[in-house]
């Protein structure tokens, strides 16, 4: 390596630390005041340890206030169904309409798209006026699901159409469909392993968002038993004031899930995709 | 015969449609259509939010909304915000997933250290990066004698916005970086090694095959960026709340407090469904002119 | 001697109860096994709830579900999806908002013991079962001021301008440079320092200040000119004087000032009695009225109070054991010992009922309940319109900063009365 380029990568590395300090400081600092009590919290954030010495016991409240394991668990089972649902549907919405140019086809993507832009207090009241008043199928998981599938159609779409046209050459798929390969077939077979990137970075993204969702699952669970963690750490949120330290221990418990997630999927972001596949 | 296989050619082609678009065009319609043409309907009404009566009132709300100068001002503020946030955010995420992907030690541990500011929301964000503005800053500001922390950015408007882009920036790069990285691995290696052989040096493969290939990325990164940016309310209300003196509410937390704080849900909702017309022009134009230049594989 | 007191009332009470043939007895064997819900919007006392739920659960048989959430519309969502909660604490003025689903509570036992007095009454129904007794006005750390003056302090001795002012200095001279904390939050400087213009005036009376807020309404009140406005005002300007965020009030924090209170960094803090962790480190605690200038000089030794969360029952989309539950649920709390001392004694709040005879043991509230118990009391109005804190919060954050002057004030939120009728 040359001089200058040793150089250049040192100074990226520099760069890089200084931006990582800056990502990460509140992150840290959300840490190191969940173990503190709140007073120390409100009146020195940036101590390592508070006055007060270290409160573990935070944690020990959350998780008890928190009902923590059965509030994980339906954190845990509605991410999942939700995230692999859309997954599922997106992308084979997607390669149809990457596939077929139809007119409706068009219509319904714009419609996708457009609806990706919505505020989501726009359709509050409607959605639990609707499916509560008037259908009565709130407080139940399934309906979060279904909703959390709805809500996440679009944007699963939207990204699969993009990568399905710039990654997946069209006689890839004539290829195997000449090969004797049905249309689902083809899809599972040939189009999906291709598309692993964008899989990855869709479930990461979805997961995060379904995982840390607040707002409809308020909506939609009323009883405590069904409540996922974010309803659960929102407890601690007082009229006026609320206990930060609690909050934060909260906060990092709800997170951690997703971080390991997150560490684990990064592996499976290759490199390089389609090497050679395509002659002439 | 032809009619026979124009027939059955359409029904396969009408069967496929169910099963690949059914289901997911299911739910979108239920959980999305449903409830927006009910809150479209709402919109014609004079309804609090709570009482039991609605009463029909046409196209009063609209009326009264496009008279709405400070609601205008809440939407000229978001829309000069967006511009800079979205112009801040695709650069330094892309030049983040850039640097993630060219092969530096740890960088993995990056990419998970610029992807954890998405894991903080809500109160526990507005009160951390409160802290640093009003306390934090100051306190180096005053140490250092930097005049600009001297004073907590968010007790001025203007500061006050800055603090709003920079807190956004923040958040939604690590964000976009995930969808650039997809897209730089998306690109297949042998072009690259192709333009090289070829005689392209890095800069010339840059120009011409890895930007080019990743306009798909573009896209939907600025797609999302400016929709979100555009319906900012979380950093908003737990930052600033709209603090100083009401002069940083943005368009969401404008048509929120309208709805519910108000209680003017009709005219609250008609003001949102005005933020969304506005942001679907906006965004859905961008996603138009940039699909064109989307390359097929 | 208390508990025998106690013991001897609540027989009195079933035996009264019994033979009058009301309806408070506490074990109606027909709603065992009911389960209601309760929403709690003071997330402090909601470990306590639960234990007292527990107790009331063994009295009766009734079960209550106590969930917390202090989001702004959590209640208009619940209404919207059809599933509001059977007991829902509200705050003062949203209670109107939801009349028509509410249940008429007039002809409940508990009316007669403070009920009809604290509790919220529209179009002479009464629909709001008083929770708790709060006060605004001034609270101040005892220990920080006799720390530089030597001696007990004693709010009546301060209770003009004048010398509160000479107090202030000082403070100041002798090491508390700035004794004072204000709040920036908009919520605060509306309702509990700004708000104190629209009933700590005049006679203190409910009538009169119904009478100014309808004033406001009809555009008619000049308040650059009225008496009583500029006397808050005086005194609003003292607090800002002394501020301890003086340079930049607007980047005050509500959890740091509380802090500074608590360990004496400041010696006052215009606030409410909500505020309970401040005896954290000190019991030394108090509060008092705003001492101001106003014309009629009582105004000064009388706390601006009354009741702050009312309870309310749903009538909309509860069974009628539901209903008949939660009722049972309000009438324990004010007659049965364990609601009684639940109130009081483990939240350290203050009961609005007369029969109530727990004394207060947390330092705000003992300070608080000896004005409420002497009668010392200025009517708290709290019927403002919902935009109030937002709009009329946004004009005095641009006072504090001094980005409009007194008349600039005076003249917008006139402005903003003046609109809202």
């Amino acid at each position: 390596m040359t001089k200058k380029k040793q150089r250049n990568n040192r100074l990226v590395f520099g760069v890089m630390i200084v931006l990582l300090l800056i990502y990460l400081l509140p992150f840290a600092m959300v840490l190191i005041n969940s173990v503190k009590a709140k007073r120390d919290v409100i009146t020195n954030p940036l101590s390592l340890i508070g006055e007060q010495g270290f409160y573990g016991k935070n944690y020990l409240l959350a998780i008890e206030r928190m009902n923590f394991g059965q509030v994980f668990f339906n954190s845990l089972i509605i991410t999942i169904s939700s995230v692999l649902l859309i997954v599922l549907f997106s992308s084979m919405t997607a390669h149809f309409f990457t596939r077929n140019k139809w007119k409706i086809n068009k219509f319904i993507f714009f419609l996708m798209v457009t609806s990706m832009v919505i505020p989501f207090q726009v359709l509050m009241i409607p959605i639990v006026s609707v499916y509560g008043n008037i259908f009565h199928i709130l407080n139940s998981r399934v309906t979060l699901i279904c909703m959390h599938v709805g809500f996440g159609i679009s944007m699963g779409t939207f990204m699969f159409h993009g990568a399905i046209v710039s990654s997946i050459p069209l006689e890839l798929e004539e290829a195997a469909r000449m090969d004797g390969c049905g249309r689902l077939k083809t899809y599972f077979i040939i189009v999906m392993p291709l598309l692993k990137p964008t899989v990855v970075t869709l479930v990461i993204i979805d997961a995060l968002a379904i995982w840390n969702d607040y707002l409809l699952p308020s909506l939609i669970l009323s009883k405590k038993e069904l409540y996922t963690l974010p309803i659960a750490a929102q407890s601690f949120h007082g009229d006026f004031s609320s206990d930060y330290g609690l909050m934060m221990a909260g906060l990092v418990m709800t997170v951690l899930p997703i971080l390991i997630l997150y560490f684990a999927l990064q592996k499976h972001i290759i490199d390089g995709v389609v090497s050679g596949a395509v002659k002439g | 015969m032809k009619k026979e296989k124009s027939i059955r050619s359409a029904i396969h082609n009408a069967g496929s449609f169910a099963v690949f678009v059914g289901p997911g065009l299911f739910f979108f319609v239920m959980t999305i259509i449903v409830p927006l043409c009910y809150g479209f309907y709402l919109t014609l009404t004079d309804w609090n939010g709570i009482a039991k009566t609605k009463e029909f009132v046409g196209i009063k709300n609209y009326l009264t909304a496009f008279q709405d100068t400070k609601f205008w001002g809440a939407m000229g503020l978001t829309l000069i915000f967006t511009l800079i946030s979205v112009i801040l955010v695709n650069y330094v995420a892309f030049h983040l997933a850039r640097l993630v992907t060219s092969g530096i030690k740890g960088q993995n541990f990056f990419r998970a250290a610029f992807f954890t500011p998405n894991l903080i929301g809500g109160v526990v964000l507005g009160y951390i990066w409160q802290f640093i503005f009003s306390r934090a800053l100051v306190a180096l500001g005053k140490s250092l004698e930097i005049g600009f922390l001297s004073k907590s950015w968010l007790s001025n408007t203007v500061p006050a916005v800055c603090a709003l882009i920079l807190v956004t920036v923040w958040q939604y790069s690590g964000y976009m970086m995930l969808i650039y990285i997809a897209g730089f691995m998306n690109i297949p290696k042998n072009l690259k090694e192709a333009a090289r052989i070829d005689g392209c040096d890095e800069k010339q493969v840059r120009k011409y095959i890895v930007t080019p290939l990743m306009t798909s990325s573009f896209i939907v990164c600025i797609f999302l960026s400016i929709t979100r940016c555009f319906m900012t309310y979380d950093v908003n209300l737990s930052l600033t709340e709209g603090n100083p003196f009401g002069s940083t509410v943005m368009a969401a937390m404008f048509v929120y407090r309208k709805a519910f704080s108000d209680k003017n849900y009709g005219l609250g909702q008609t003001e949102a469904i005005l933020l969304f017309a506005v942001c679907a022009i906006v965004s859905l134009l961008q996603v138009y002119i940039t699909k064109r230049e989307e390359i097929e594989a | 001697m208390k508990k025998r007191g106690m013991s001897l009332f609540m027989t009195g009470a079933v035996l009264a109860g019994t033979l009058a043939g009301t309806t408070t007895t506490f074990a109606e064997q027909d709603l065992a096994g009911t389960k209601i819900t309760f929403l709690n919007t003071k997330v402090e006392i909601q470990d306590y709830l639960e234990d007292l739920g527990a107790q009331f659960k063994e009295a009766t048989g009734i079960e209550v579900e106590f969930y917390t959430n202090t989001e702004e519309n959590h209640i208009t969502e619940k209404y919207a999806a059809g599933e509001p909660y059977n007991i829902m604490m509200m705050d003062y003025p949203d209670v109107a908002d939801y009349q028509e689903y509410l249940y008429d509570l007039t002809n409940e036992e508990w009316t007669k013991d403070g009920g009809s007095q604290y509790g919220l009454t529209l179009d002479e129904k009464i629909y709001g079962f008083p929770f708790v007794v709060e006060a605004m006005g001034l609270i101040y750390n005892a220990d920080a001021i006799e720390g530089i003056t030597g001696e007990p302090f004693n709010w009546e001795d301060y209770s003009d301008l004048e010398s509160f002012k000479g107090l202030l200095a000082t403070l100041a001279e002798g090491g508390l440079e700035y004794p004072v904390a204000v709040n920036k939050d908009d919520w605060s400087l509306a309702s509990h320092v700004f708000g104190q213009a629209y009933c700590a005036r005049e006679d203190g009376s409910e009538s009169a200040s119904l009478a100014f807020v309808d004033k406001l309404k009809a555009g008619e009140a000049d308040l650059a000119n009225d008496a009583d406005f500029n006397a808050l005002m005086d005194l609003i300007d003292t607090f800002l004087e002394y501020n301890i965020n003086k340079d930049d009030p607007l980047s005050a924090s509500y959890d740091l000032n509380n802090e500074y209170l608590k360990d004496g960094t400041v010696a006052f803090w215009p606030n409410g009695s909500w505020a309970v962790n401040v005896s954290e480190l000190t019991d030394n605690v108090g509060i008092m009225p705003y001492p101001m200038d106003t014309e009629n000089a009582e105004i000064s030794k009388n706390l601006v109070s009354g009741a702050t969360k009312m309870l309310t029952v749903d009538a909309e989309y509860a069974s009628e054991e539901e209903q008949k539950a939660a009722l049972e649920f309000l009438d324990w709390l004010v007659y049965s010992e364990e609601g009684q001392r639940f109130l009081v004694e483990t939240c350290g709040l203050i009961s609005a009922f007369s029969n109530n005879e727990v004394e207060a043991d947390a330092a705000l509230s003992a300070s608080v309940a000896s004005f409420v118990k002497e009668g010392k009391a200025t009517f708290w109005y709290q019927a403002m319109p919902s935009d109030h804190n937002t709009e009329v919060g946004a004009l005095l954050q641009k006072y504090i900063a001094g980005a409009v002057d007194r008349n600039g004030l005076a003249e917008e939120v006139a402005a903003y009365w003046n609109e809202n009728n």
